[in-house]
């Protein structure tokens, strides 16, 4: 008899790929033969030691997070049955508070980690920020006092613990990670082109994730390109049609006057934003003009601490790239931000913020928090 | 007793939030080890793993039924590590998919909760960075296609459509890590080096 083709019929016995009768005819085969019966034992023993670790439990980090997506995301669907047709993800955005507010309801909800657990001090990035809790030490309330004091004096409240040197530290990486990101330039790691419209940038942990060039580095990373408008997905589309949207606040005609106003306003800057070809996750709806590609930033924890939205806006006489970027503090508050719209550029800084100013243009607007940042579906039109 | 799987996507469709929470809470763990162990790093299998069930949120508008929710939720979740693993070599800042050589054990191997008998947990135990670092070791086309099956128990057709290849390589791919792994064992003497039948005469 020929062992030959044996090895991988024995490799598909103790992978459990063989068919009943098979198995049965080889498992006899082996029972007189030494070397099957020795190689079989072999493989089947590494094979039930590997498939026997045990899970890794998920850290409760992030689990109110996503709660919270499940409820602005069910929410919508609550705002879609009275029949306005309401695109899912708009309806998402008009409930952003509501949204807020069924967090603030979950993170009394949701019940803690084991106490003592290693978990049980990890600082939730969102939690602190929606709605001052009833009992501090039921919540992990971030001490964000001396870290952003930028932001306005209806600081969150925090706890009485004086924050742990830990917290210092992941300000300062998320500060800096901030700044990273606003000189990044725009085409940056966009090389792939099976690109997804949400991407998660990586961890600014390690120094060495900085920007050092590999010898495999793309060389058109360097931000001199002129504005290299890729081709855009939707040729045909002519740029004045923009699909009805009844509900909308003000007339489209209103709403592209005030545009033009602000935009004639605006400083004019080198443009450098690259507009990509659209490429619209299938999860995310119709393709969205104003934000066809998406990129969040995180710290060394996770927590967004940047996003830059790029698209284009509809402008008289045809449509302009859009780029716009925000970057939020460790306590998850939005810290300021600049729109790009062609080569005119809008700062939000403190003055805006402070005022409230979040919308330097109709349509385009800043989210307040990172959370709304991580969560908000894609506007779609101004 | 309990809502099945498909059950819960239903209900959550229709705008219950709780159904999420049942179906997240299934599934946290299991996914959060594939990608722990398909990345070798915590952080990033965080991330990953909170970006998968984001997905599943924006997604559930548009699933249907035909499509089982664990095998979508772990095509997600392969998918956006291999995505990440592309990124990372444009970046190039450390090898992900080539572990150093010898030594080089995942920082995640913790004693389980609830195992076996205390003189086999604690045998088990010991072994488990061992066991770990021999899945770490696998090239990733093969240590995916391994997760896929035997932790996250996907068939061999579900793992070839979340893969991208057939499943004829699907399998060869198996039988490959299967090999990989018996062969690190054996070097490290926890199994038998076995005695491959090639050639004997019976």
């Amino acid at each position: 008899m020929n062992h030959e083709p044996r090895r991988d019929q024995l490799l598909d016995l103790a992978l459990g790929l063989l068919e009943p009768a098979e198995a049965r005819a080889l498992e006899a085969h082996a029972a007189g033969c030494a070397a099957c019966r020795d190689e079989l034992a072999s493989l089947r023993r590494t094979h039930q030691l590997v498939t026997s670790l045990p899970p890794v439990e998920a850290p409760e980090r992030g689990v109110a997070v996503l709660l919270a997506a499940a409820r602005q995301a069910a929410a919508s669907v609550e705002a879609r049955r009275p029949g306005w047709g309401m695109p899912r993800w708009l309806a998402g955005g008009a409930l952003g508070l509501a949204g807020a507010a069924a967090l603030a309801v979950l993170v009394l909800r949701v019940p803690g980690p084991p106490s003592g657990g290693p978990l049980s001090d990890e600082r939730e990035p969102l939690l602190g920020q929606v709605a001052p809790p009833p009992e501090p030490a039921a919540i992990p309330v971030e001490a964000t006092g001396e870290a952003k004091t930028g932001s306005g004096s209806g600081a969150a409240p925090a706890s009485s613990a004086p924050p742990p040197a830990r917290a210092v530290g992941i300000a300062r990486s998320a500060e800096a990670g901030a700044a990273r990101g606003a000189m990044a330039p725009a085409g940056e790691g966009r090389k792939e082109s099976k690109a997804d419209l949400y991407e998660t940038a990586p961890p600014i942990a390690a120094p060495t994730t900085a920007p050092t060039a590999p010898p495999t580095a793309p060389p058109t990373e360097t931000p001199t390109a002129a504005p290299t408008a890729l081709p855009t997905a939707a040729p045909t589309a002519a740029p004045t049609e923009t699909p009805a949207t009844p509900q909308a606040v003000a007339p489209a005609g209103e709403r592209r006057k005030e545009a033009r106003a602000a935009l004639a306003e605006a400083p004019v800057v080198a443009s450098r934003a690259a507009v990509f070809a659209a490429k619209v996750a299938d999860e995310a709806g119709p393709p969205c003009r104003l934000e066809q590609r998406r990129r969040l930033t995180r710290d060394a924890e996770g927590r967004v601490i940047g996003r830059v939205r790029e698209g284009l806006y509809p402008e008289a006489g045809g449509e302009v790239s859009l780029r716009v970027e925000e970057r939020f503090g460790a306590d998850g508050r939005l810290q300021g931000g600049t729109v790009r719209v062609g080569e005119r550029q809008f700062t939000v800084g403190v003055g805006e913020l402070a005022a409230g100013r979040l919308e330097p243009l109709p349509g385009v607007v800043l989210a307040r928090s990172a959370a709304e940042a991580e969560l908000a579906a894609p506007r779609c039109e101004p | 007793m309990d809502e099945t799987d498909e059950q819960l996507m239903r209900r959550f469709q229709r705008g219950e939030a709780r159904a999420f929470e049942t179906l997240m809470l299934r599934h946290r763990t299991p996914v959060h080890s594939f990608l722990l162990r398909l990345t070798g790093e915590r952080t990033r299998a965080e991330d990953l793993t909170q970006e998968t069930f984001l997905r599943l949120v924006r997604g559930a508008a548009g699933w249907e039924p035909r499509a089982a929710v664990r095998t979508w939720l772990f095509t997600i979740a392969r998918n956006l590590a291999a995505d990440h693993a592309r990124r990372q070599v444009f970046r190039a800042t450390e090898p992900l998919d080539a572990p150093a050589p010898g030594g080089d054990r995942p920082r995640h191997a913790e004693p389980a909760e609830g195992g076996p008998a205390p003189d086999e947990a604690a045998a088990a135990a010991e072994l488990r960075p061992l066991l770990e670092a021999a899945l770490a070791a696998l090239p990733p086309e093969q240590r995916e296609v391994f997760l896929l099956r035997e932790h996250a128990g996907l068939s061999f057709a579900e793992i070839a459509a979340a893969v991208q290849v057939n499943q004829n390589t699907v399998k060869s791919r198996m039988r490959y890590a299967l090999l990989a792994l018996r062969q690190r064992l054996a070097a490290e003497g926890i199994v038998a080096a076995g005695a491959p039948p090639v050639g004997g005469q019976p």
